[in-house]
């Protein structure tokens, strides 16, 4: 019988445990301004594409934390951020500095861009000395009614 | 159930290689029989596809867990909205939906054209039963929907926490459909290039089918924006994540075909543009489609690791491969009819607008496989985020508006500079008037800059709508409703297409308040404790614990004061789902007083009710919301049904005032 109690009380414990176990359960300190913008400034390192402002993971509770110790300590946030890449990698900067590689990234729309106006000029001069011959068509016709309505209407 | 599924799926595949032979042979010798049979074998798989989601619905309906799709995405505690949503809740049935889609759209275009495309029906059919054969050959032997576990659970894993939200309802069967939808003008487009009749009438078979897959494809991707506005807790609506990245691409490459198709309808150019456009659409949803679901890329859409990885990968290559190939083949006849004359025409502005969508397009694209690129060829891992696409999309989108405005004035072919000033005068008073006052009131000029851009494109916009209405009332004497409505019968093009612009403009206006002009604190409150941020001031009134039938509940109260009153008050949630307890989500508190949303997020608590919340202000985004509804209902009237007389090719209707010369009467 008394065994059987202490069974139940122990389940019982278990599934509180279980219960609570799942659940972040303290409470962060404060975040100062200046620690959000930092944190902005950082990759949550588990969950892609979010900031570690903006990440609900358990992770980036910690990091968020951290950056606000550093700061309380006096370090300033380059020195924070460079702390973070020593650790994680310069991927964990969100606009990581345009340097080495990372300049490729930056260059890759640049070149296309410039590609594609290239291919742009070259069809126009192309294509342009034809023109003064070229009869009128039915575009233009559609102008010539759409001009004679305006005119008709305008009266 | 099982066994009625897969049998479907199997007699799916063997009559659509029937079909596909059919098609064929009976294109290539001209049976009338075998291409008639051919249509039939397409409405055939069709119904085989559809048996198929039928029994695997009612599997989920029924908890039939010896299926290992019900069994792992399903569980009998789950309301049963969301027992339907776990449907596409996974690789093997959002595929089956993207499958049923095709067969759908595929069957009522073939309905609908059968008499009209007479030439092009038979490889049109044959294109379809060769995406639907494909997807069938992977749900039949890769990755079926009906596998069967060898131990039957008592009960489901249950669904994923992040799908189980009203937003996921609607916002995957519309992304899937969209990208979907693009197989049906990629297979006009294929067939014409393979007959070679690459006249005028197959445009607008093309054209209305890529409008709609534009549209249901938009769709999707503002239901997830705002989806991940509500849920996500990051305080925005897009992050420039690599799938809502790919998601976007086809819609760029579509939009950008949507105007230079109109170039090549009413001036016979750009043809091979057009085309490419079109392939590149259809090869970015199948890209898209695989991405969602391969963990290719990471991305917080990932759900599993799959084997399909290979087989659409290599599918997108042979694709490629094909149509390039038929592209080169057809060079001869795909020859422009006539020449671009002058930089200011209309079709050097359609060509603009091709040049920055495409860029945008290729700018995203790139972002979104450099990760991969930065792994093989340098050790770092560098993850792509908003900052790169901000700074590089933002500039691209701000052009673009400002195209949006002067484009309409053009007129084909060339345009005199006098006229041209006399309609952009106003619009740019507008636009100075706009900037002055918000280069002195925003802290940041970029925004006053990019305000004053959209209030010159939006006066031009509704100038053009003025324009119109005052003539017909003059004409016809019709109330501005009735003059509106005839406009949009007329002219729906135009006009609808306007009001497309319209929604645009809106969403623009939301999207860069918020993105220039979010503010964010955090707070540690105590019930009863309050914080300040910006003119509000935030009381927590205390947590609460529920548990409802699958899911414990975490509800933190908060009341949002202004000036001492209170304004509203908010709940913001999170949810742990039984056997997901290590992921738990969320339902962001949001309310928005005046033009502002005031978004709460729960971060952490204690068990003696202290909180940690996130709070953002992000001023106008109802606008983004708003923008989202116009485009919808805009796109909608691009389907109304036209006068016939705008039917003729190459001719518009009439009383369409052509603004150029406009100024001159």
């Amino acid at each position: 019988m008394r065994q059987c109690h202490h069974r139940f009380l122990l389940l019982l414990a278990m599934v509180v445990l279980s219960l609570l176990a799942g659940h972040p359960v303290f409470a962060a300190e404060g975040l100062s301004p200046e620690a959000l913008k930092i944190a902005n400034e950082l990759n949550c390192p588990v969950c892609e594409g979010q900031s570690v402002r903006d990440s609900n993971s358990q992770l980036a509770g910690e990091m968020r934390q951290l950056i606000q110790q550093m700061l309380d300590a006096g370090q300033t946030p380059d020195q924070i951020k460079a702390y973070f890449v020593q650790r994680y990698g310069v991927g964990i900067l969100r606009d990581p500095p345009k340097e080495g590689f990372v300049w490729t990234l930056w260059w890759g729309p640049v070149v296309g861009l410039v590609i594609g106006i290239a291919v742009l000029t070259l069809y126009f001069q192309s294509r342009k000395r034809p023109s003064a011959v070229q009869p009128a068509d039915e575009t233009d016709l559609t102008d010539v009614e759409a001009v004679a309505q305006r005119w008709l209407t305008s009266e | 159930m099982a066994q009625i599924g897969a049998g479907s799926l199997l007699l799916g595949l063997v009559l659509a290689a029937y079909g596909l032979v059919a098609s064929i042979v009976g294109a290539r010798w001209r049976l009338a029989e075998l291409v008639e049979s051919a249509i039939r074998a397409v409405w055939g798989v069709t119904a085989f596809i559809v048996i198929a989601v039928a029994a695997l619905v009612t599997a989920f309906l029924r908890h039939d867990f010896r299926l290992a799709y019900v069994a792992g995405r399903s569980s009998r505690d789950m309301p049963t909205q969301y027992v339907l949503a776990a449907l596409w809740g996974g690789q093997e049935g959002s595929l089956l939906y993207w499958t049923m889609i095709v067969g759908l759209l595929g069957s009522l275009a073939l309905v609908l054209h059968r008499r009209r495309d007479r030439a092009l029906i038979p490889y049109v059919a044959a294109t379809l039963l060769s995406v639907m054969g494909y997807l069938l050959v992977i749900l039949n032997f890769v990755t079926s929907p009906f596998t069967l576990l060898p131990t039957t659970p008592p009960d489901g894993a249950g669904l994923n926490p992040l799908l189980r939200d009203p937003g996921m309802m609607f916002h995957p069967p519309f992304l899937l459909a969209g990208y979907a939808s693009f197989t049906v003008p990629f297979a006009f487009g294929a067939a014409a290039l393979i007959t070679g009749r690459l006249g005028a009438e197959w445009l607008r078979a093309i054209r209305r089918w890529t409008l709609i897959a534009w549209g249901i494809l938009g769709t999707g991707l503002l239901l997830g924006a705002w989806w991940a506005y509500h849920v996500l807790g990051w305080g925005g609506y897009w992050g420039w994540d690599p799938v809502e990245n790919l998601a976007l691409l086809p819609w760029l490459t579509s939009t950008a075909f949507l105007h230079s198709v109109i170039v090549q309808e009413r001036r016979g150019m750009l043809k091979v543009w057009n085309l490419a456009l079109l392939l590149a659409s259809f090869l970015l949803s199948v890209f898209g489609t695989f991405v969602v679901r391969s963990g290719l890329l990471s991305s917080v859409h990932a759900f599993a690791v799959s084997p399909i990885a290979p087989w659409f990968l290599g599918y997108v290559a042979a694709v490629t491969i094909i149509g390039i190939g038929l592209l080169i083949y057809r060079l001869p006849s795909l020859q422009s009819e006539r020449v671009i004359e002058s930089v200011t025409s209309r079709e050097a502005g359609f060509l603009l607008n091709n040049l920055l969508l495409t860029a945008m397009a290729f700018a995203t694209f790139w972002g979104t496989v450099f990760p991969l690129f930065s792994e093989i060829f340098s050790s770092t891992k560098l993850t792509v985020g908003p900052p790169f696409y901000n700074q590089v999309n933002g500039p691209l989108l701000l052009a673009l508006v400002a195209l949006m405005g002067i484009g309409p004035l053009l007129a084909w072919r060339r345009t005199a500079w006098r006229p041209l000033w006399r309609q952009v005068r106003w619009p740019l008073l507008g636009a100075g008037l706009v900037l002055v006052p918000l280069l002195a009131l925003l802290s940041k000029p970029v925004a006053a800059i990019a305000y004053a851009v959209v209030a010159f494109t939006a006066i031009v916009t509704l100038l053009e709508y003025v324009h119109a209405l005052l003539a017909r009332r003059r004409n016809a004497h019709e109330s501005v409703l009735t003059a509106f409505v005839h406009l949009l019968r007329r002219n729906n093009r135009r006009y609808g297409g306007y009001i497309v612009h319209l929604a645009m403009l809106c969403i623009a206006v939301g999207v860069i308040a918020s993105n220039l002009f979010q503010q964010e604190r955090q707070f540690v409150l105590k019930p009863g404790e309050q914080g300040q941020i910006g003119p509000y001031t935030i009381v927590y009134n205390g947590l609460q614990d529920k548990r409802v039938a699958d899911a414990e509940v975490i509800a933190a109260q908060v009341s949002i004061l202004r000036n001492g009153r209170q304004q509203d008050s908010v709940t913001t949630y999170r949810f742990f789902y039984r056997n997901y307890e290590d992921q738990p989500t969320a339902r962001m508190g949001i309310t928005t007083l005046g033009m502002t949303d005031i978004y709460v997020v729960l971060d952490r608590w204690e068990n003696d009710g202290t909180a940690s919340l996130r709070v953002y202000l992000n001023p106008l985004v109802s606008w983004i919301w708003l923008g989202g509804v116009v485009y919808i209902l805009g796109t909608l009237t691009l389907f109304w049904p036209q006068v016939a007389a705008v039917r003729l090719p190459a001719r518009r209707a009439a009383p369409e005032p052509v603004p150029s010369q406009a100024a001159s009467s």
